[in-house]
C-alpha cells in the first residue's frame, strides 16, 4: 500500500516529458498499479498528454491492422522458394570449398 | 536439455560429435572426422556432455555448442577429411591451425552428408518460416527481388550464427530478428546512396528533422503541444488515409527505429520477443518505441496538417474559378 502511494506521488510529480514516456511504455509493458494510477490522474487534467495518449494508441491500432493485412498478403512463391534453396546450396558449396 | 551419457575418452567424444555433426558415428567405416574443442582440451575431456535439443535439428553446422557438466560451453568444430588416429593429436594440431589441417586430405563422403543435413535444415526454415519471412520482407522492401535477396541473406546468416541462437526465443522470432537487421542494412545503404546522389528534393512527406526533436521546454512541459487530428468521421476513408501516412512515416524513420516499430506494432510481436530478436534490453526497447511513436505522431500531424492546408487552398480557389470563365456561361 505504501509503495502504491509512493508510486502515485512520484508519477504525479513528473513533468509531461516523462509522462509521455510512461504513456508509451504502457503500450509495451504493464506499469505498476501506482504508476498507472498516477499516470491516469495526470492525463485527467493535462489535455496535451491526453491527446498524445489517444494519438499513439490510434497509431498502434493502425499499425496492428496493417499487420493483420500483412498476414493475408500471400505465401512465398514456389519459384522464389526454389531459388532461395538453390542459393543456399550454392553458398554452402562455396563455404566448404573455402574451408578445404 | 537432453542429457547424453558420459563420454569416457576424447575419442568417444569425437565419435559422438561426429554423429551429431554428420548424423553418423565416426567409428562406422572409419569416417574421418575430428572434433575440435576450441575451448581447450580440458573441455573435450569433460565426461558429462549435454546437447541443446534445438541444436540437434541442425546436424552439420560447422560450429556447434556443447554444454559441459559445469555449464561451460565448448565450441566444437566438425572438420572432415582428416584421418583420426589419435584424437588428442588431431585436436592439438587443429587448435594450432584449424583451417590448414583438412586441406591436405581429400574430401570425404562425410562432408557431403554434413552439407546435405545443413541444406535440409535451411530448407526446413524456408519451408516452415518462409511465408512469414516473405510477407515481412515484401511488406518492408516492396520489391520481389529485394525480398528474395533478404530471405536468402537471412537464412545464410542464420546458418552461420546458429551457435549464438538461444533456445529462449523461438526459431521464427530469431529469423525475423535477423531479417529485420538485413532490411535495416538495406535501408541504410539506400539512405547512404541517396545522400551521395544528393537529391535533396524533400517533398514534405516522411520524417522531418523537427519530428525527431524534443517538443518540450527545459522544465519538461509541452513547448509544442500535440494538435488534435481533425477526423472528419468517415471511418474507412479516414483510416486508409491515416494508414498511408503512417506507412510513409514508418519508412522514413531511422532504420533502427523502423525495425522496432515493425516487429512490435506491425507484426505484433510481444515486447520480450522483440528484445530477444533485436538483442535489446527492455529499457532500450521502451526508449526506442517512445522515440519512434513520438516521431511518427509528429510526422502524421504534419502530413495531415499539410493535406488540410491543400484542401482549404483548393476550396478557396474553387469559387474564384467558378466566377471566372465558367461563371460567364461558357458551355
Amino acid at each position: 500500500m505504501i509503495s502504491f502511494f509512493r508510486d502515485v506521488l512520484r508519477v504525479l510529480r513528473l513533468p509531461c516529458r516523462e509522462q509521455t514516456h510512461l504513456l508509451s511504455r504502457q503500450l509495451d509493458a504493464p506499469l505498476s498499479r501506482g504508476e498507472a494510477c498516477g499516470s491516469r490522474i495526470h492525463v485527467l487534467y493535462c489535455r496535451s498528454c491526453r491527446t498524445f495518449r489517444k494519438q499513439i494508441r490510434l497509431l498502434r491500432d493502425l499499425a496492428g491492422s496493417a499487420g493483420r493485412e500483412l498476414q493475408s498478403a500471400g505465401e512465398l512463391p514456389e519459384d522464389v522458394r526454389r531459388r532461395i534453396v538453390k542459393g543456399i546450396q550454392a553458398n554452402r558449396g562455396r563455404d566448404t570449398t573455402q574451408e578445404s | 536439455m537432453r542429457r547424453r551419457g558420459a563420454a569416457s575418452s576424447p575419442m568417444e567424444l569425437c565419435s559422438r560429435v561426429s554423429s551429431l555433426c554428420f548424423g553418423r558415428s565416426s567409428s562406422l567405416g572409419g569416417a574421418r572426422v575430428v572434433a575440435l574443442a576450441v575451448a581447450r582440451r580440458a573441455a573435450v575431456r569433460r565426461t558429462d556432455v549435454q546437447v541443446d535439443p534445438p541444436h540437434d535439428a541442425l546436424f552439420g553446422m560447422r560450429s556447434r555448442r556443447l554444454a559441459t557438466g559445469r555449464g561451460t560451453i565448448a565450441h566444437v568444430e566438425c572438420v572432415s577429411s582428416v584421418p583420426v588416429t589419435d584424437a588428442d593429436d588431431q585436436a592439438d594440431s587443429l587448435q594450432q591451425s584449424p583451417r590448414s589441417a583438412p586441406s591436405s586430405a581429400p574430401r570425404s563422403t562425410a562432408v557431403s552428408a554434413g552439407d546435405l543435413t545443413i541444406v535440409a535444415a535451411a530448407e526446413r526454415w524456408v519451408r516452415e518460416h518462409g511465408d512469414v519471412l516473405w510477407r515481412f520482407a515484401m511488406a518492408r522492401a516492396r520489391s520481389k527481388e529485394i525480398a528474395e535477396e533478404i530471405i536468402q541473406e537471412t537464412i545464410v546468416a542464420a546458418m552461420l550464427a546458429f551457435d549464438r541462437f538461444s533456445a529462449a526465443s523461438s526459431e521464427q522470432t530469431w529469423l525475423l530478428g535477423i531479417a529485420s537487421h538485413k532490411i535495416a542494412d538495406h535501408f541504410r545503404q539506400l539512405q547512404r546512396t541517396a545522400r551521395r546522389g544528393e537529391s535533396s528534393t524533400h517533398d514534405g512527406a516522411g520524417i522531418d528533422a523537427s519530428d525527431m526533436q524534443d517538443r518540450f521546454d527545459k522544465r519538461g512541459k509541452w513547448a509544442n503541444p500535440p494538435q488534435k487530428w481533425d477526423m472528419r468521421g468517415d471511418g474507412a476513408a479516414e483510416n486508409a488515409e491515416m494508414s498511408a501516412a503512417l506507412r510513409t512515416c514508418v519508412d522514413a524513420l531511422p532504420p533502427s527505429l523502423a525495425e522496432t516499430v515493425w516487429l512490435r506494432d506491425i507484426v505484433g510481436m510481444p515486447a520480450e520477443d522483440v528484445c530477444k530478436a533485436l538483442d535489446l534490453t527492455a529499457t532500450n526497447l521502451w526508449t526506442r518505441m517512445h522515440r519512434a511513436r513520438s516521431a511518427l505522431r509528429a510526422c502524421i500531424e504534419r502530413t495531415i496538417g499539410m493535406r488540410h492546408e491543400e484542401v482549404s487552398k483548393l476550396k478557396a480557389a474553387q469559387p474564384a474559378r467558378s466566377v471566372g470563365p465558367g461563371g460567364q456561361g461558357s458551355p
